[in-house]
Parts: C-alpha cells; structure tokens; sequence
C-alpha cells in the first residue's frame, strides 16, 4: 500500500485516473458539443493517451504538496488511497485487486503487442512478392494519387489466399496487397480500397500509429490507455473511409471491399484455447468493419458541428482543473 | 443565427451540467469509503469527538500552552484514523496570523509510520537527546522552509510515539512537550 505514497507509485495510480477521467469528459464532451466527426474525435481521444504521461510530474511541480494527506483530505475531489486502504471482508484489501487489474493489463499488452513483434522479428519464410500485370493497378492507383495530388506509393503484391490490404512505410510508402484482393475485388471495390490506403499515406497514418503506440508503451500497465489507443486507430479508419468516400462518391464499393475483410476463423485449427482467441480475435476484427460499414451508410454528419478550437481548448481545461483535484 | 445560438448555448448548459453532474459524482465515491471504513483517516471538529468515535486508549494533548506563543485553544485542525493503526494529528494556530504555531503527532509506535508535517523543517542544525520527564526523546534543532528558526522534539510513550514541532524556543517546546505526559 506504501507503493502508492511513493513518486512512482502516485505517478501509476494517478496516470490510470487521470486516463479515466480524461476519457470520461472527453465522452460528455462529445454528447454535449454533439461531435460525431471523426478528425474531432481523435484529436480529442489523443488527450487520453498524452495528458496522463505528463500532468502528474507538472502537478507536483506546481504543488509538491499535492501527494500529501492533508491536500487529500482537505482539497482532493477524489482520493484513490481511501480505496485503495478497504479491505474487502477483512480480508482482501482493494490496493491488491488495483495492481491485478495493472498486472492483467501489462500481460495483455506484452502477449498482444510485445510478443508479436518479437515474433515478426525472427527469422520466417519471406512473403513471395511480385507484380502481376493482369490488371491495371499501376494505371488507377496513378490516376487516383494524380486526383488526390499526391505522389505514387510503391505496390507489392503477396501471393497469399486471404484478402490482405495495408500500406507501411513513412516517407516512401508501400501499398501491399494480396492476390486474393486482386482476383476478387471488382474496379470500383479497387479503387476505393487503394484510394482509401492513399488517404491513409496523405494523413500520414503511419507515422502518427507509431508515435500513438510508443505513448501508449510508455503507459504499458494502463487498461484505459489499452482501449484508447484501439479506438485512436479505428477513428484514423472512420477518417479515411470519410475521405475515400468524399472522393470516389462510391459508398457501396468501399461497403463492399470491406465486407471481403471479414474474418472466419477455422475452428479445426489448434488447441481450445487458440481457437477461442481467433475467435474472440474475428468477432473484434469483423465489429469493427461492421462499424465502418454502419458509419459509411450514416446520413446527417454534415449537420453536425466538426472541430472548434474554442470548445476543445475549454474542455482541456477542465480537463486538467478536475485532474488536478484528483488523486 | 438565432438558431444557431440556441444550440451552442444549449451545447455549453449540457456541457456545463454533466461536468457538474461529474464533480457531484465524484465527490460521493470519494465519500463512500468513510462509511465503509469508518475509522479510517478523517477530519475531526473536536477531540471529544475522536475520543468519541474511535475510542482510541490515550489522546495525548499538551496541558501548556506558554502564553507568549499565542496559540490557539482548541487545535484549529484534527487529524484521526484507527485503521491501519492508530494516529492523531493536532495543528494549533496562531490567535492573530492564523498561521500554523505547533503541530502534535501521535502514532502507534508499531507502524514505524512518520506522517508528513505541515510545518517543514528545511535545514537540520543539531540533534541532541533530552528528557521528558523521565523519558528518553530527540530534540532536533532546525530552521523552517521561511528560515524562521523551529524545533521538534519527539519520545516514546507507551505505545506511541509522540512528535512535537513549534516555531518556537526548545525550552517552550520541551516544557509542552512535559505537559503532555503523566508523571511516572
């Protein structure tokens, strides 16, 4: 429990309900400012993972006192530590059940984003890439990025059955794709899938992914953190589905190319338990394309106010007052 | 335009009452402890009340006051808690600046637990033993973060330490510190 009065120990406990409490006003913030825009969303959502880093050690710069028992007592909106001193029953105390839920969370990150790049780091047959010349994809993606007055990104195509679209790379850019996408995808499925991955290159998705993931390793043992940087991701998705659509004006094709990305995983595979993952896993991946597909589908955004600096500036604000207040 | 400045007001009352609406909110989970933990660290209005509440064996508070400090009687501030172990924290303020004239600590010798003081002792001159009345304590000698001159003397008794810290002389200090214990 000690831990907890300790620097590092406040700056823990403190950074977890700092996201929290960012994360709970930024949501009454978009309900009350009625933001459904996705650019908006994420910028606001970008509060959640930056603020918490760095607020405590500003906090006690302003206020050394502001860890002690009487600024708790007296001050404080909110005191973890009263929680954290409960033992339930007698028994377990509540400080126990806190570092379970940091330790599960620092778990989920290792298993889930540690150890696959560990993996994806060892050596492994390489993709077997080519060029296929039986379709134009050369000709549309230079007539897309000539519309979108950017510059061509580099194609390379995988010989894999599964359909698989991606762009990596942070100043020259790679479109990969797999040959499943380009045996099934019809013309205009193509062009909204390679218009959405140049939007993708434009917004420089590549680029702000890592700098959010390496603000998100920085708070390794934060469940909040965990959930947030999902949910900056799919709103970077949102974002350039808008765009793409905003471009082709062809809602039903990108509809369609993504339906081919559903996920079905083969339940003959493995073990129980990695079959229950892939699973979980497909259920999460196949909600998230159904909510792209249900966003793309929505009318009435253009109604909705998109990003003001006057409203996002007062509700930092607030943000910082009520998370100086909390402890 | 009319319109248009109804919804951004209506946008900054929603705004405006669910963040209150929050503050409320957090103000009750941040009370709920209190009555889960009820003898856990709390603000007290009097020390009958402490007595009262936590039924805690000794409060240990001075019988002297020396005049010339002009402290205030009663403590402006009391600090209690039972649980995790006992501890009592009294601030006394001075009758005309209000500001903070000696603080009292007593902490169940077991917990090896120093509470944070309100008056900050900055620079260490000299430490040096010392009785009170037959019991053996540490009378620190040191200025305070406004470079006024402060002292703290601290000795067991029974099953608790008790500290005493003052701005103001060690003879003063030592006398109250005197005055807080029965004679043996």
């Amino acid at each position: 429990m000690r831990f907890f009065d300790s620097y590092i120990g406040m700056f823990i406990a403190q950074s977890v309900l700092h996201s929290f409490m960012t994360l709970v006003i930024i949501e009454i913030a978009f309900y009350s400012w009625e933001i459904r825009d996705h650019l908006a969303k994420f910028r606001y959502r970008l509060l959640v993972l930056i603020l918490p880093i760095f607020v405590f050690p500003v906090y006690q710069l302003i206020n050394p006192d502001r860890g002690s028992m009487y600024f708790r007592e007296n001050t404080a909106l909110f005191d973890l530590n009263r929680w954290l001193a409960i033992r339930i029953w007698d028994l377990v105390p509540v400080y126990s059940l806190f570092l379970a839920l940091l330790s599960g969370t620092m778990l989920i990150f290792f298993l889930q984003e540690i150890f696959p790049i560990v993996r994806e780091k060892l050596p492994k047959p390489g993709y077997v890439s080519y060029v296929v010349p039986h379709r134009d994809i050369i000709g549309m993606l230079e007539g897309l990025c000539k519309k979108l007055g950017t510059s061509k990104p580099s194609v390379r195509i995988v010989d894999e059955p599964y359909p698989m679209l991606f762009t990596t790379g942070i100043k020259n850019h790679v479109i990969i794709l797999s040959k499943a996408i380009l045996d099934k995808f019809t013309d205009d499925q193509m062009e909204s899938a390679l218009a959405h991955e140049i939007v993708h290159i434009i917004r420089g998705s590549s680029i702000k992914t890592q700098i959010i993931y390496i603000l998100r390793m920085l708070m390794f043992y934060n469940p909040v953190s965990l959930i947030e940087f999902r949910r900056l991701v799919q709103d970077d998705e949102f974002i350039c589905d808008d765009i793409t659509v905003s471009f082709t004006k062809k809602p039903e094709a990108l509809i369609s190319a993504i339906n081919a990305f559903y996920s079905h995983p083969q339940e003959d595979k493995g073990s129980k338990i990695s079959v229950v993952k892939d699973t979980i896993e497909s259920h999460s991946h196949n909600l998230l394309l159904q909510e792209r597909i249900i966003k793309i589908q929505e009318k009435g955004i253009a109604d909705t106010p998109g990003f003001g600096w006057v409203k996002f500036i007062l509700t930092t604000v607030i943000i910082l007052k009520i998370n100086y207040m909390v402890v | 335009m009319h319109i248009k400045i109804t919804r951004q007001l209506k946008m900054v009352f929603s705004f405006a009452l669910l963040i209150s609406l929050l503050v409320v909110v957090l103000e009750l989970i941040n009370w709920a402890p209190s009555i889960i933990e009820t003898e856990s660290l709390r603000k007290y209005k009097t020390i009958e009340l402490v007595k009262r509440k936590l039924h805690i064996e000794r409060i240990y508070i001075p019988a002297y006051l020396p005049e010339d400090l002009n402290l205030k009687w009663p403590p402006a501030e009391i600090y209690a808690q039972k649980k995790p172990f006992v501890m009592v924290i009294m601030h006394f303020q001075q009758r005309d600046s209000k500001e903070l004239g000696l603080i009292v600590h007593q902490v169940d010798a077991k917990s090896n637990y120093r509470p944070e003081s309100k008056i900050k002792l900055s620079q260490i001159k000299k430490e040096s033993k010392v009785l009170i009345k037959d019991r053996a304590g540490i009378l620190v000698t040191a200025t305070c973060e406004d470079d006024t001159p402060c002292n703290q003397v601290s000795w067991r008794e029974g099953n608790f330490m008790l500290t005493v810290i003052g701005k103001d002389s060690q003879r003063d200090l030592i006398r109250i510190a005197r005055s807080m214990v029965p004679d043996s």
